[in-house]
């Protein structure tokens, strides 16, 4: 049966659900699924399966992916028609792009040796190969942005449970793999600019010389190239326009994710206070030590205030005729030195004490004594020999005899 | 005399280390009426009155800087890097999704998986007793509002949170680098 629009365009009309099924299938499908999208997607009612499997076949809707094999891919040709019908497209690598700078090069040079031979042929065919080049060219372009708006729409709609990780990583894809290297091959000074330039010229060239007489495409050309020129910068900081926002969201969204994530990795790993100094934030820890507040300062005004007076102590200034003990003893200690200096010599000091003091302690005898031997104005000295026993107030003392035989010469001289 | 409104307010909710955020309506319109004047006025105290770009205010003290965060916070950070990294896993917006629903308690997930659990026991709680507990001290600090029916919200303090996480990020990323460095670096400034 012959394959004619109107047919082919009817078919379709009245199966868009299961077209799409197809479509959107990824890689070849077997009989088995396309029958079974057959009887999900179409009406048994208005046809039979075995007639839309039939119809599918025949109006190469499907076609075997090698001859006799039992798994079909949709037809290019009407898989391109739908994406363009879905707004669904592809990006379009840097590498294509650079695929079709390297062909308009190539017909550049090829209208450049027809012109300088006279050659209106190959001149031709090379405008005509601009033609479809830069036709191509625009269109993946287009695609390119279509790809990114669509891939903005689904972020937008879709809350399924991707990771915003996995999120991240198609918009990061997308970003980095296609509108941003193809912005450096587009921008003013890339790589297609230059080759633009130089076909501008050929063309030129060509038209000014009359080698070609077709000047109606050669004109087409020119339009295309001032078009390309605005559009194609256009239509991809269009697309980083779209994808800029979504990339900044969720590249904090990954980092905050993946910051949370590490931190917990490393809770077991690090004693708890080392965990806290690296992980936690700091702010929520600036202590301040707290103020009185006016309350208490109130409070303490008011005690200050309410508080019952104590009369100050009163200091005995009269003289009383009893005179202490201690002051007693250190007066007569002072005065030692001096009644020892009126009995010099001295040939033993101890009994020297006790004899002239006899009302004295044992304690106060000792005392007495310390102080004469330590008196740097006196010469003292020991004498050794047998002990002697020196009978005090309140006890006895036993000790050899100490001699003090005059006033020490150095102290004499200080004199 | 100091003619600052709601001074003694502000300071008295400030020097326990919370956050004054929109929910405190009067002292937030005070201050971010007048940021400056109470900036200025508590600085010779040593306290530098903070403005965070998310319009929420908060003390910073020089000292804090030297000293670790208390380690009383530990189990407030658990709790959120846990939210977080759930949230992040069900493919939400961490931020959106964090800052806008209301959550429940018996919905966390910190109780529901092993690996969450052992986070939180590491941190001392291990039941709804422990997570309403730490809410509630959440609460306290201003970064969460939390009501009777064990429902709550995050504030607006909790981008101090985010902030963290994407620093410990952005400082892991350049160890990565240092230890390869031909790996190329994402360009942030593409326009």
């Amino acid at each position: 049966m012959q394959l004619t629009p109107k047919r082919f365009f009817d078919f379709c009309a009245s199966h868009v659900p299961l077209l799409h099924a197809i479509a959107i299938k990824p890689g070849d499908v077997s009989e088995a699924q396309v029958r079974q999208m057959i009887r999900t997607f179409s009406d048994a009612a208005s046809e039979l399966p075995e007639t839309t499997w039939q119809r599918l076949l025949e109006l190469q809707v499907i076609v075997p992916i090698e001859e006799g094999s039992s798994h079909y891919v949709m037809s290019q040709a009407l898989l391109q028609l739908l994406n363009f019908l879905y707004n669904d497209a592809l990006p379009t690598s840097p590498e294509i792009i650079q695929g079709y700078i390297a062909a308009l090069e190539s017909a550049r040079k090829r209208i450049a040796i027809g012109v300088e031979s006279g050659d209106a042929l190959s001149v031709a065919m090379a405008t005509n190969e601009i033609d479809h080049t830069l036709r191509r060219m625009q269109d993946d372009l287009d695609a390119t942005h279509r790809a990114v708006l669509a891939e903005v729409a689904r972020y937008k709609a879709d809350r399924s449970s991707v990771s915003v990780r996995e999120r991240y990583l198609r918009i990061l894809s997308l970003m980095d793999q296609y509108v941003h290297p193809l912005v450096e091959i587009i921008r003013v000074d890339g790589l297609l600019e230059s080759t633009l330039d130089e076909t501008d010229m050929v063309l030129r060239g060509a038209r000014e010389q009359g080698v070609y007489v077709e000047l109606a495409m050669i004109e087409r050309n020119e339009r295309q190239i001032r078009v390309m020129r605005r559009r194609a910068i256009h239509t991809l900081n269009e697309s980083r326009k779209e994808l800029q926002p979504l990339y900044d969201v969720l590249r904090r969204s990954s980092a905050i994710a993946h910051g949370a994530t590490l931190a917990l990795g490393r809770l077991r790993q690090m004693r708890i206070e080392d965990w806290v100094a690296n992980y936690v934030t700091q702010t929520t820890n600036a202590r301040i030590e707290v103020p009185p507040t006016d309350e208490v300062l109130r409070q303490i005004v008011d005690d200050v205030i309410s508080h019952p007076p104590i009369a100050p102590p009163v200091l005995n200034t009269t003289e009383s005729s009893d005179t202490p003990p201690d002051y007693v003893r250190l007066l007569w200690l002072n005065e030692l030195p001096n009644m020892l200096n009126e009995d010099l010599p001295v040939k033993d000091l101890t009994s020297w004490i006790t004899g002239n003091f006899p009302e004295k302690g044992t304690a106060d005898a000792l005392l007495g004594l310390s102080k004469l031997l330590f008196d740097p104005k006196l010469d003292v000295s020991f004498k050794g020999g047998k002990t002697k026993e020196y009978r005090t107030r309140d006890g006895v003392l036993e000790a050899s005899s100490i001699s003090i035989t005059k006033v020490s010469p150095s102290s004499a001289k200080t004199k | 005399m100091n003619t600052l409104p709601q001074l003694k307010d502000i300071f008295d909710k400030l020097r326990q280390g919370a956050y004054i955020t929109h929910e405190q309506g009067p002292m937030h319109a005070a201050i971010a009426e007048n940021y400056e004047g109470y900036r200025d006025y508590f600085e010779p105290l040593g306290l530098n009155l903070m403005r965070h770009p998310r319009d929420f205010f908060y003390f910073h003290t020089e000292t804090a800087e030297g000293t670790p965060p208390a380690a009383s916070l530990a189990p407030m950070a658990v709790f959120c890097f846990i939210l977080i990294e759930a949230a992040s896993n069900e493919g939400r917006p961490v931020e959106e999704y964090l800052l806008t629903e209301r959550f429940t308690l018996t919905d966390l997930p910190h109780l529901k998986s092993d690996r969450y659990k052992a986070h939180m026991r590491a941190v001392d709680v291990d039941d709804e007793a422990g997570l309403r507990k730490l809410l509630k001290s959440m609460a306290t600090k201003g970064w969460a509002e939390y009501n009777n029916d064990d429902s709550f919200r995050f504030l607006r303090p909790f981008h101090r949170l985010f902030d963290k996480c994407q620093e410990i990020s952005e400082a892991a990323e350049r160890e990565q680098r240092e230890v390869l460095p031909s790996t190329p670096m994402i360009d942030p400034e593409m326009n």
